[in-house]
């Protein structure tokens, strides 16, 4: 099979079941539901996106294992092009989606196990490769969604893994047996394995010998029995659920970023899908890769995509209301370009600069420092982008009346009249809950800490920085002699 | 670097609801095993969450022989079966060489 298109996706996601629960009810079908819909939605749009002439260089790749067209995000980079066009997959999408690519964190678990698992098997001899490889041709054959889950519950953050007072805070092995492994935890805020078709789960962070139970990385398709999805639930959640038409949405069709806590309990994973079993010295690696990768997309091009989404409102928002001319305005936007667009070339660097890792693998890894600072510079970047915005937009972001009064016999005629402005009150209604879905949403803290929150970027760039070069060179100007 | 010869590991799954013509089903490695380990330990398919649906499982090499509980037509079953495949990501295919064999039948008719 090629690339699916969107309606195959879709009429796939339909047969999903998953065990999913959101805002206290069981869903019992994603399509019926507003919220797992526009998550299905959105998912279908990143299939569109492949479908598109125009878009075929970003979107669509050659796999290295069959010489087929794939969708980009089931790819491992093979080369620097393959980095820039990862990274430009991110920033289209986000242009395009104003939420989540949910295949993206899958994406980029595939690529860090791509590496990981060639490195194990060239130090211990085992066959986790070749185990990858062989699932990686048949998801790519299938052209299947995959989500990717890390972040463990975690529990008491004082604690090692095996100290907590409940074991199941971390995911771990409870059974291993000859045709597999059985799992016990859970993932947290996992981004979008409701509608996708399968989940790659990578262990939350560097494990110690004596850690054993809780190294490990599979794949598991998501209908698995034993795992139970708990979705996000929030005050955009109530408005979608309650909307009588999406249109009268900040983001109608794919809506927040949706996430879950992914409920593992008990679950069976045939060894053809295990990537990583007990190695707790790789796990360190592993995530770092990871990280790595999703830094440079991530940070320096999905946000890059909000950002332009965000400056477009905002240009929108000042035409309507007949501010357009002024001067301190500009001066706002202008900066939102600077934060966005130095994020960018970050990212463009990241992606210039990277290089075979391991060596001999045959797998392409993003610039570390350029990647770090790239999701650093827009962590701190995006809230001045949401600030300017809200600044830019007014109060009205926070204080806009429903889309729907535009059609109540009584209120209509009023709203129409004094929400007026430079433009029909429609088109500022519009882009008001457009801006009140950026400045007073979930994106806020979700470009915070996803992709790691600035602390682990700050720790990156200093471990990672030549300083004594820079001292030396420093050093040289000065003629300061060394002792 | 050029195309790595890739290595399939494929699970084709013949499928026998009462007497009507077979139908097969691909998944990766490991899918039977799933599908398995679901009815025996789960006690139930995957993706269907109607208590009591597995009346009876019984395992014979290569060969998983499933009751369901009550009466059901061909049809239901059909889409009982189909549901529980997808959810294990496992997809209807042409046929092929089956490794395994899953045959259903319901209680009573």
């Amino acid at each position: 099979m090629a690339l699916k298109t969107a309606k195959e996706y879709t009429e796939s996601a339909g047969k999903l079941t998953p065990k999913v629960f959101c805002g206290g009810k069981r869903v019992e079908n994603l399509l019926d539901n507003a919220i797992t819909l526009s998550v299905v939605r959105a998912t279908a749009k990143i299939y569109d996106l492949a479908e598109q002439p125009e878009y075929k260089e970003v979107m669509v790749a050659t796999s290295h294992l069959t010489g087929e067209p794939v969708n980009r995000n089931l790819h491992i980079a093979r080369n620097n092009h393959d980095l820039d066009m990862r990274q430009e997959m991110a920033l289209l999408t986000s242009q395009n989606l104003g939420t989540c690519n949910y295949r993206c964190v899958g994406c980029d678990t595939l690529n860090a196990l791509a590496a990981s698992t060639w490195e194990m098997d060239r130090d211990l001899g085992t066959d986790y490769n070749q185990r990858f490889n062989k699932y990686l041709t048949w998801a790519q054959a299938n052209d299947l969604a995959c989500s990717g889950s890390i972040t463990d519950a975690k529990g008491d953050r004082k604690k090692r893994p095996s100290q907590q007072d409940d074991i199941d805070m971390h995911l771990h092995v409870v059974e291993k047996r000859d045709d597999g492994i059985v799992v016990r935890g859970a993932k947290v805020s996992q981004s979008g394995a409701i509608g996708a078709h399968e989940t790659i789960v990578l262990p939350g962070g560097a494990l110690r010998p004596g850690e054993e139970d809780f190294a490990i990385a599979f794949a598991v398709p998501n209908g698995t029995p034993g795992l139970t999805y708990i979705t996000q639930y929030n005050a955009y959640s109530a408005e979608r659920e309650n909307a009588k038409d999406v249109y009268e949405l900040g983001n109608p069709l794919f809506g927040q970023r949706e996430t879950s806590t992914m409920v593992f309990d008990d679950v069976f994973i045939p060894w053809e899908r295990v990537f990583l079993c007990g190695e707790t010295k790789y796990c360190g690696r592993l995530v770092a890769r990871f990280a790595k990768i999703h830094r440079m997309n991530c940070g320096g091009a999905c946000k890059v995509g909000y950002a332009d989404l965000i400056i477009g409102g905002c240009m929108l928002a000042i035409e309507y209301t007949g501010l357009d001319k002024i001067p301190h305005i500009q001066e706002k936007i202008i900066d939102m370009v600077r934060f966005s667009e130095t994020s960018h070339a970050c990212a463009i660097a990241a992606a210039a600069r990277g290089r075979e890792e391991p060596e001999g693998s045959g797998v392409w890894m993003p610039d570390d420092l350029f990647g770090n600072a790239a999701k650093l510079n827009i962590a701190h970047g995006f809230w001045e982008i949401m600030k300017n915005a809200g600044d830019i937009g007014g109060g009205g972001v926070v204080t806009m009346h429903a889309i729907s009064d535009l059609d109540h016999p009584e209120v209509g005629p009023l709203v129409r009249k004094y929400i007026a402005s430079a433009a029909p009150a429609e088109k500022r209604m519009k882009v008001m809950k457009f801006l009140q879905h950026w400045t007073a949403g979930l994106h806020g803290p979700g470009t915070w800490h996803g992709a790691g929150a600035p602390a682990t970027q700050r720790m990156a760039l200093y471990a990672l920085t030549d300083f004594e070069a820079k001292k030396k060179l420093a050093k040289q100007l000065m003629l300061l002699k060394d002792d | 670097m050029g195309i790595e010869k890739p290595q399939s590991d494929l699970e084709v799954i013949e499928l026998r609801v009462e007497s009507q013509p077979s139908r097969y089903f691909s998944g990766f490695g490991g899918s039977f095993a799933t599908l398995l380990d679901s009815c025996q330990r789960k006690k139930n398919l995957p993706g269907l969450y109607e208590d009591g649906l597995l009346a009876k499982v019984e395992l014979d090499g290569r060969v998983l022989e499933l009751t369901l509980s009550g009466g059901r037509t061909v049809e239901e079953i059909d889409r009982i079966m189909d549901m529980a495949f997808e959810n294990i990501s496992t997809f209807l295919c042409p046929g092929g060489d089956p490794g395994y064999l899953v045959v259903v039948r319901c209680e009573s008719r």
